[in-house]
């Protein structure tokens, strides 16, 4: 039932998105064009990410699991890859340091702590996969686990070099978290790597939650654009 | 002088405001309301009351390193910020050679005749 709720969801939100990429025109001078593409491809790919992974419950919920976790699931990994990917590339600043005092305390912090703590946090469940490369039969597994790890790692370096919570990456970083609390312990009880009772239902569930996170989250900030911006005249300025 | 303003002068907040709304005044005017609204999706408006240079970046970024781009919206923002200060304080503030001002420092010459005011 929970994979039949996060597909509608997810189905729902993807459509909002497609049809706000589809709306959005191209602005007339061409230096200004450049903007405007990228924010619709992200667009695009978010999208289309969610439609691919709402497919991925619809085959849960048939009980097709071949098509579901060999074929859909590393699909939708994939298009969230390149989504994270595109947004640190094209969209992603770090927040600028406010005074010299900053820059130099940002240097020292730089220099011990955030930039060595993400892949270590990384770095052993990384390592049991692959181990496991070479003794599971299990890619697909490995490949949507090592996938959202890697989307978690960029969302969360995006987050610590500027965490500012009303922010996209911020919220994704959460959003990416919360996904990979339900696939880690998963992933890791698939492989043998854990043998946990009750491990599938607890990660359908948390799956489920961060599911419905990424359509509350995107159907929020959109109604908040689209309908609580104040009403602009264009021809307010020349 | 501009923080110890602030926390005698509640307005700040009402400057906030006028700040958030002459970006999105800017990005309309420059881009068109759809396109403006899908980079407020990815840009976050916010950023500007609190770090100035980093929105700066965001749009440098997202409109290419030529400039041309980001420095047409910043123009916008400060011109729309000068209007939106005439029209709802009587404040009149210089927009001549708008392309050479930094948009930091036209923030906080606005801010402190706003709090002033």
């Amino acid at each position: 039932m929970a994979n039949l709720a996060t597909a509608v969801a997810l189905f729902l939100t993807s459509v909002i998105l497609i049809a706000l990429a589809v709306m959005i025109k191209k602005p007339n001078k061409e230096y200004l064009q450049r903007g405007v593409g990228i924010t619709r491809t992200s667009t695009i790919l978010l999208g289309v990410f969610l439609l691919v992974h709402s497919f991925y419950h619809v085959s849960e919920f048939i009980g097709n699991d071949f098509f579901s976790d060999d074929i859909i699931e590393p699909a939708s990994i994939l298009l969230l890859l390149a989504f994270s990917i595109y947004v640190k590339t094209h969209v992603f600043v770090p927040r600028s340091p406010k005074s010299q005092k900053e820059i130099l305390t940002k240097k020292v912090i730089a220099e011990d702590s955030s930039s060595r703590v993400i892949p270590l946090v990384f770095a052993i469940p990384l390592l049991m996969m692959s181990l496991s490369f070479f003794t599971t039969d299990n890619v697909a597994e490995l490949f949507s686990m090592g996938g959202i790890l890697a989307s978690v790692a960029m969302f969360g370096w995006m987050a610590l070099k500027n965490p500012s919570p009303s922010s996209l990456h911020f919220q994704f970083a959460i959003i990416v978290l919360v996904w990979a609390a339900a696939e880690i312990p998963q992933g890791l009880s698939t492989l043998g790597f854990l043998s946990l009772g009750g491990v599938d239902t607890y990660g359908t569930w948390v799956h489920f939650v961060s599911m419905a996170l990424i359509g509350a989250f995107i159907c929020l900030r959109t109604l908040r654009i689209v309908l609580f911006s104040p009403k602009i005249d264009p021809n307010f300025i020349k | 002088m501009t923080q110890s303003l602030r926390e005698k002068n509640p307005s700040a907040g009402g400057f906030n405001s006028m700040l958030m709304k002459s970006v999105d005044i800017a990005l309309t005017a420059a881009l068109g309301d759809s396109a403006a609204k899908a980079v407020k999706f990815y840009v976050d408006v916010s950023t500007i009351t609190k770090e100035p240079d980093t929105f700066k970046k965001q749009l440098d970024k997202l409109f290419s390193a030529s400039g041309a781009g980001s420095q047409l919206i910043e123009v916008k923002i400060m011109e729309s910020m000068a209007l939106l200060l005439k029209q709802s304080r009587s404040i009149s503030v210089p927009t001549g050679n708008l392309e050479t001002q930094d948009l930091k420092r036209f923030i906080e010459k606005c801010k402190r005749q706003f709090l002033l005011a």
